[in-house]
């Protein structure tokens, strides 16, 4: 059938066919119930989804019935009378009920804090919580991640709030407020930068998990021996969860990055490779803690490619460790 | 190590100007260390791109654009 019948015809059997084989099951005894909170009850039953399917040749289509019941598969009359009136140019499924599927731990609220979870400035969709780390003049708790998640690019104020969940996750000021912005290094359009690297120093009451980096391990504080190529890494981070890679190149320079900001260029950074199926990143995962072997923290992701490396899937790249703690006057825990 | 960090010092010299560099470090053919250079486009003549630096391999990536994650 043409699309436009396929349309009309949905809305018929919608309003004239749907509701009174609804009204003849429920009066012959309804349908089952499933056992949930009342909370989560809703108005909206599931009973027949209704749409276009691809017909038998390009410019063809069927109408397409998805039934969310047994009850409504079971009852004859119904599937009968829809395929009557669509001239049999039916696609019938059973599907059942359709459930959202659970969002991941890694974007969703997290009290305590944990390592690879989301978070940002309030001006910003997300990232990661790359490592509780500690002040050394001070010892206060603070969130390690990059310029671009908890400084907006340069483009914010000490004292400004830091959410966890990022706002793309949901976070909103200011009950998800978690940290206040302490401390960055600039991003520099002209010249050479070095890091991407922002500090937040924890709000009262607001309890952190350092050293517990789900899916990989306890952190072991920081890697002080250098970084080589071919050196097994891995991190967890708020959009691809734990990954594992390899340094595929090590001083990198004139690594030229595109921001909101424009082009900038970065020396002496750390380049990874996927060893897995995926990518070792993606966007959101800016800010995540780099770990060896021994899980201890050897550098901060901050940006990746769509192409390249050996496998085609992209590469990312990361900020030595050293220089972030250094510049920002940090440790990590665990050492 | 050396030897690769000098070839990768001595790379911007042999090369045309107007390559797409968009990074240049260390990296690993086999287990030898080797001239790692990243490239945003691929140039209209690589013959130009050379295959060793005195004696240290290049190994030329296509990596597009890069951005910030």
């Amino acid at each position: 059938m043409k699309i436009e019948s396929a349309r009309a015809l949905k809305l018929e059997i919608a309003s004239e066919v749907v509701p009174p084989a609804v009204s003849a099951i429920s009066a012959a005894g309804g349908f089952s119930v499933t056992t949930f909170a009342l909370h989560k009850l809703t108005k909206a039953e599931p009973l027949v989804a209704l749409g276009v399917a691809p017909g038998k040749t390009e410019k063809d289509v069927r109408l397409a019935v998805r039934l969310q019941r047994h009850s409504l598969e079971r009852a004859g009359a119904l599937l009968e009378n829809i395929r009557k009136r669509a001239k049999d140019e039916v696609d019938v499924r059973f599907v059942g009920r359709i459930a959202k599927h659970a969002l991941p731990w890694y974007r969703q609220r997290q009290r305590p804090l944990q390592p690879g979870s989301s978070v940002g400035h309030f001006k910003i969709t997300a990232g990661t919580i790359g490592a509780i780390a500690k002040l050394r003049k001070t010892g206060h708790d603070v969130i390690l991640s990059n310029n671009h998640v908890l400084a907006n690019e340069n483009d914010a104020e000490a004292g400004d709030a830091i959410l966890q969940a990022g706002v793309f996750d949901k976070g909103k000021l200011p009950k998800d407020t978690v940290a206040k912005l302490t401390k960055w290094v600039d991003l520099r359009p002209n010249g050479a930068n070095l890091l991407d690297a922002a500090i937040a120093t924890l709000s009262k009451g607001i309890a952190a998990d350092p050293l517990d980096y789900k899916g990989i391990g306890t952190l072991a504080g920081v890697r002080t021996a250098p970084l080589s190529p071919g050196m097994t890494v891995s991190k967890v981070g708020r959009t691809t969860g734990v990954t594992h890679g390899r340094i595929s190149a090590i001083e990198l320079d004139k690594v030229v990055i595109q921001y909101d900001l424009g082009m900038i260029s970065f020396d002496d950074q750390v380049e990874i490779e996927s060893t897995g199926t995926t990518s070792f990143s993606a966007g959101g995962d800016s800010g995540s803690l780099i770990l060896d072997v021994e899980n201890r923290g050897c550098a901060l992701l901050f940006a990746g490619s769509e192409t390249g490396g050996p496998n085609g899937r992209g590469l990312t790249y990361a900020n030595p460790i050293a220089i972030v703690l250094k510049r920002l006057a940090i440790d990590l825990h665990g050492d | 190590m050396a030897a690769a960090r000098r070839a990768k010092a001595r790379f911007s010299s042999l090369v045309p100007k107007g390559l797409d560099v968009v990074g240049i470090g260390i990296g690993l053919k086999g287990d030898d260390p080797a001239v790692k250079v990243n490239l945003g486009t691929a140039p209209e003549d690589d013959s130009v791109l050379p295959k060793t630096i005195e004696g240290v391999p290049v190994l030329y990536d296509y990596v597009g654009k890069i951005t910030k994650r």
